[in-house]
């Protein structure tokens, strides 16, 4: 794999991952939430509210019922972006989760969410093609604990 | 307008905007302060918290900014926390003010920036931008007041 996601941090409401690009090919890296090997959500996080959002295609969460999700509920609950979910009060009254990158020396990656066939909730990190390695932070903004 | 803003979460201490560049021509978009029904800090702000009151700097003024028309340098101040050019304090401690920052989602290695600015009647604007990618590429802007209580998902729905 050319580029690996390692979970370097734990707490209740952060998790994260150090991405590494190793310049050999391919440039994304998927972080599931099946409850898999790391690098899993579900897998990765302790009780509260990350692990809560990582339950969801088994427990549902909030106003989505357990099952298959697609791509806008899987922003929704790992971006905090209702765009095409219309549900406004999950992002307004509930937890969800933001992602966010930072590169080493000038290190660039975009992150994204989706769903893999199942219609388990997926994050994607996609890098640039040359080595380097970057922090993703995937956390539940000034939760306590976090 | 091929650079377009949309609010996809919103509360009282956190905004965070879709910006969805679509390859067209243009580079950036521009959100108000004016309370226009749109992509607006004032209008997507959910109750009374930091970001509102940092959206009303031009109708009420704010900690030392009195009411009326603002430079780009007290844009700054209130929207990067960037006291640079206004005077007193350097990172005034004593007064709440925003953060924005990018994060990306379709596109590697472009080159977003935001940055704050005024527009013709002295009210605060925020406006981002990307001109080195081609095609459609997005990123996420979050507007918050970092540590600010409620600035995280639980928030009031109003």
């Amino acid at each position: 794999m050319a580029v690996t996601a390692t979970l370097v941090f734990v707490g209740h409401n952060l998790l994260r991952y150090l991405i590494a690009q190793d310049g050999a090919g391919g440039t994304t890296v998927t972080i599931t939430t099946t409850g898999g090997a790391t690098p899993d959500l579900r897998t990765d996080s302790l009780a509260g509210p990350l692990k809560n959002l990582a339950k969801t295609f088994s427990d549902g969460y909030q106003s989505f019922p357990a099952g298959a999700l697609n791509q806008a509920k899987s922003r929704a609950l790992w971006l905090s972006d209702v765009n095409n979910v219309g549900d406004l009060a999950l992002v307004r009254t509930n937890p969800t989760a933001r992602c966010d990158l930072e590169g080493r020396d000038g290190f660039t990656m975009a992150v994204d969410a989706n769903v893999d066939g199942p219609g388990n909730p997926t994050v994607i990190v996609t890098t640039q093609a040359g080595a380097g390695q970057g922090y993703l932070d995937v956390r539940v903004p000034n939760a306590i604990g976090a | 307008m091929t650079v377009t803003a949309v609010a996809v979460k919103q509360s009282s201490n956190w905004l965070r905007y879709l910006i969805s560049h679509d390859g067209a021509g243009g580079d950036s978009v521009t959100i108000t302060t004016t309370d226009t029904p749109t992509v607006d800090l004032f209008y997507n702000a959910v109750g009374i918290g930091p970001i509102k009151k940092l959206a009303r700097a031009f109708i009420d003024g704010f900690a030392q900014f009195a009411a009326g028309a603002k430079t780009q340098a007290q844009a700054r101040a209130l929207w990067l926390s960037d006291w640079t050019g206004v005077g007193g304090d350097p990172g005034n401690e004593n007064t709440t003010t925003a953060r924005c920052r990018i994060t990306p989602r379709i596109g590697v290695g472009g080159n977003w920036t935001v940055d704050a600015n005024v527009d013709g009647g002295g009210n605060p604007t925020l406006t981002i931008s990307e001109t080195q990618l081609g095609g459609a590429r997005s990123c996420y802007l979050d507007v918050e007041v970092p540590q600010a209580v409620g600035a995280g998902g639980i928030t009031n729905s109003l």
